[in-house]
């Protein structure tokens, strides 16, 4: 049986003048996601994601939320509309990339204040706070200023504030631009947690290494057009080759000689030296037999690695399609 | 305390975020010092007018709180067997009460407005409503909280003024309900004026800063003018409906005296509405200010309700413009022809005319959307439709109600009910102005048309401060004929004609024949065909529903031509 959809899309459009953002996105992402939306600057990744949040009104198309339409045509659904149905906004959570804070709260009495704003009542609403302090790791600053918090600090506050109602979507747009490895990685981490709490979650990042760690499918944006979308896997499988990285102490030609021979080597690059990387074909049973047979011809090697093509690679190969 | 608040967080989260955010103890504490000292002063400053014995001659002294008779001037002062003055202590309590009323009045009301758009203001350049936005909260309670908290020191500071305001009221022997009156009335101005701050704060981003002392200047200004001018029996004294101190007369009438600040002069018993004596009595003055709050409070909470949730939204729905045009108008014309007379068109037409007008200048900036909201109608609408003659049909529904197109039929519409309340009027007047009235709000209504179509074909140019850019360009066709014709001391008398093209059409028409008036409409007419020609024909909502497939199509026949070249 197909999975339940989270966030579904049809026709989605948003233009700014002559100019569209968004282009006819027909996007689909199951329950219990990671997406990572990956596009250069300007693909429309913030506008579908603000559209995605009711933040914006879209230009024409639909937006199902969990089954539920949040806008369909021209005029927006009635939930929308209606603006006591709120129904439908505790289930989003939006991290917009750039995070207005009140300066003149206290870490708690913000995340307070946007808990009753959410409607949470006591003692729930204690017992959450506590909870999504500890996750974003600000238990200690609980009664400091929010003037006073570090940028990183204020980062996790924010994610802390999307998060305090227990949205089942949740949005977040850039979330690590501007912060250092460290905060970085206590961010993927709080995303895993996120994750294994069953939220679904849509992530636009620049920083594809970390979106490679958390995603479970991943949409590229290009010029307001969704060009890609399918599972990290798929995406791997489709794009990606595999890729052995050999470094010999002999001559580079004997290398060369016994590569030519062997069916499941598509071509290779010159690295440096003695060093090259060998496109291949085959799995990871192929490999073994590749080096045995080098090994077996009195190949000097030095190194042998086995790797794939990592998402940047992907999104550098498709945006040189797109510019041909 | 800290379960009250926590109860009150839950009835209205903002309220108290308000709260935590303002009341700190050093604000507490010099929100109290303020009106405790402010008290002390004006205590003394009370005190300081008291008589004082001067060593030669008792006989020279008079004082407005003694109690001894004078032909002219204060009455003479008179002492008692132990040689202290005898004090009308009523009266001195009558102007501590007073004093303390009118600038209650003036500060709650300048004061907070200030604030509430300075708060707004300050978080939609931060971007912190937004977030707001996105909660489920109504946008009622959020507006609510905003208006209970944002001046919660203010209301501090008045709380601590009502003991001694309540104190003078009674020692001067006004009795609690009219007291509780006034109060009741400065509520409703307070919670009437703080929703329109709230409007004007959330449509008026645009001034960058500025819009919070523009804000509260009107509000000063407008209790200015209901506080120190009379009622005049004309359209004026609508304005003179918005301010709480105009119940003070009837205050002061219960206590018998006649104090110096007895707003007599300002005549509240003259206030009329279609003969309706709206001025006669201390209840007749309350429930008219209370009605008239709460009719322009509603309407505010309706453009409030609307405009907060979507700040890309105009401000008022079509179907709501309607309405409220009726409303405006019927109760502009009671107080139009309150005071019947003869030469009551004379009089107030011309006044209703240029109050209609910045009514309308309203009406067009709030209803018509901008270039974006625009081309995504022109471009997208066609999509709904699915025949010819269902097209036709809705796009006159689409005109006359929808929410993105363009206003103009819209203004028509409302230009139309404007003029089927006031024609009954100038009909049925005694006046013998009839004809000149008629033209006039004919040619008034022409240039309304003109300054929509304007407005609409300056929201469709691809301009960075379009707000900036229509009140300059409508300020510029308002004004510059006006002044250009005074400039060279055309008066309305020798050249007729060129004072038809201005909005002081009215004082022009009864010098200018018939031909003159002809052509003058012909004239509006013709700029008001080449503007909607150019609007919906000749480029800009034709283009911009144009397809985007039609635009590559050009520039790439357009390209493969300047290649065959």
């Amino acid at each position: 049986m197909a999975k339940e959809l989270a966030i579904r899309t049809s026709g989605l459009t948003k233009r700014f003048d002559r100019h569209v953002a968004v282009n006819d996105v027909d996007l689909q992402i199951q329950v219990g996601e990671v997406y990572g939306l990956i596009g250069p600057n300007g693909a429309g990744k913030t506008t579908l994601m603000r559209m995605l949040a009711a933040a914006e009104e879209p230009t024409i198309g639909e937006i199902y939320i969990n089954g539920v339409s949040l806008w369909r045509g021209l005029v927006p659904h009635r939930l929308l509309l209606d603006q006591s149905n709120s129904r439908l906004k505790r289930q989003l959570g939006y991290l917009p990339d750039d995070f207005p804070l009140y300066d003149d709260l206290t870490v708690w009495d913000y995340l307070d204040y946007f808990a009753r704003l959410y409607c949470l009542r006591e003692p729930r609403r204690s017992q959450r706070l506590r909870e999504v302090l500890e996750l974003v790791q600000l238990t200690h600053k609980r009664n400091s200023l929010i003037a006073t918090l570090s940028r990183g600090m204020k980062q996790r506050l924010s994610l802390a504030r999307t998060i305090i109602h227990e949205p089942i979507l949740l949005l977040l747009d850039e979330p690590v631009s501007g912060l250092d490895p460290i905060a970085r990685m206590q961010f993927r981490e709080i995303v895993k947690v996120l994750q294994e709490a069953g939220m679904t979650i849509v992530i636009s990042s620049h920083v594809l290494s970390d979106l490679a760690e958390l995603c479970t499918s991943v949409g590229i944006m290009e010029l307001g057009y969704l060009v890609e979308s399918a599972s990290l896997e798929q995406l791997y499988q489709r794009l990606s080759r595999q890729q052995i990285f050999l470094s010999t102490l002999g001559e580079l030609d004997a290398l060369k000689i016994e590569l030519k021979n062997h069916p499941l080597v598509e071509d290779w690059e010159i690295l440096s030296g003695q060093r090259m990387c060998v496109y291949f074909a085959g799995n990871q049973e192929d490999c073994a037999l590749l080096l045995r047979s080098l090994v077996s011809a009195s190949i000097p090697l030095t190194e042998f690695h086995c790797t794939q093509e990592d998402l940047e690679t992907i999104f550098l190969k498709l945006g040189h399609k797109q510019a041909s | 305390m800290i379960n009250w608040l926590d109860r009150l967080g839950d009835w209205n989260p903002q309220l108290m975020r308000e709260i935590k955010g303002r009341l700190k103890p050093r604000n507490l504490l010099i929100a109290s010092v303020i009106s405790l000292v402010g008290q002390f002063l004006l205590f003394l400053l009370a005190q300081n007018k008291l008589p004082i014995a001067i060593n030669n001659g008792l006989d020279s002294i008079q004082n407005k709180y003694c109690t001894g008779t004078s032909k002219y001037g204060d009455p003479k002062c008179l002492q008692d067997a132990l040689g202290n003055f005898v004090i009308n202590w009523q009266v001195w309590w009558l102007e501590l009460f007073l004093w303390l009323s009118m600038i209650g009045v003036f500060a709650l009301l300048v004061a907070g407005t200030y604030l509430l758009i300075s708060d707004l203001a300050h978080e939609e350049r931060r971007g912190t409503l937004n977030f707001i936005r996105l909660s489920p909260q109504s946008p009622e309670n959020i507006l609510v909280g905003k208006l209970l908290g944002v001046p919660i020191l203010l209301y501090l500071v008045a709380v601590l003024a009502v003991p001694l305001h309540l104190w003078a009221g009674l020692a001067a022997h006004i009795s609690l309900i009219r007291i509780l009156s006034f109060y009741t009335v400065l509520l409703a101005g307070c919670f009437f004026f703080y929703s329109a701050a709230l409007l004007f704060g959330l449509v008026s981003t645009w001034l960058g800063g500025f819009q919070a002392w523009l804000g509260s200047g009107v509000v000063l200004i407008l209790l200015a003018n209901a506080s120190f001018r009379p009622i005049e029996g004309s359209l004026g004294d609508l304005l003179k409906l918005f301010s709480p101190s105009l119940i003070l007369q009837y205050l002061i009438a219960a206590t018998g005296l006649n104090p110096v600040f007895s707003f007599s002069y300002l005549r509240v018993q003259d206030l009329q509405w279609f003969s309706l004596p709206l001025g006669v009595g201390t209840l007749s003055v309350a429930s008219s200010l209370l009605l008239n709050y709460g009719l322009w409070t509603y309407w505010s909470w309706q453009a409030l309700k609307r405009r907060f949730p979507n700040p890309g939204k105009a401000v008022l729905s079509k179907r709501q413009s309607y309405l409220l045009v009726a409303c405006f108008e019927v109760v502009l014309l009671g107080f139009a022809v309150a005071q019947k007379s003869s030469d009551e068109l004379s009089v107030n037409f011309q006044i209703l005319v240029a109050i209609n007008l910045l009514l309308f200048l309203s009406l067009i900036v709030a209803l018509t959307p901008g270039r974006q909201t625009l081309q995504d109608w022109a471009r997208y609408r066609r999509q709904q439709a699915f025949s010819r003659n269902l097209w036709n049909r809705l796009l006159l529904s689409d005109l006359i109600w929808g929410e993105k197109s363009p206003a103009l039929v819209a203004i028509a519409i409302n230009l139309a009910i404007t003029s089927a309340i006031l024609v009954p009027w100038i009909v049925f007047s005694q006046d013998s102005h009839q004809l000149q009235a008629f033209l006039s709000l004919f040619i008034s209504c022409n240039l309304t048309l003109v300054y929509a179509a304007i407005t609409q074909l300056i929201m469709l140019m691809r301009t960075q401060k379009q707000a900036l850019w229509v009140i300059g360009t409508l300020g510029a066709v308002i004004g510059l004929p006006t002044v250009i014709i005074t400039f060279l001391s055309a008066s309305p008398s020798k050249i007729p004609g060129l004072w038809l093209v201005t909005p002081f059409a009215g004082a022009a028409i009864e010098y200018a024949s018939a031909t003159t008036v002809f052509l003058a409409l012909l004239g509006q007419w013709s700029i008001l065909t080449l503007f909607t020609f150019q609007i919906t024909i000749t480029r800009q909502l034709k283009k911009a529903g144009e397809s985007t497939s039609k635009t590559l199509f050009a520039a790439d026949r357009g390209a493969r031509n300047s290649y065959k070249f």
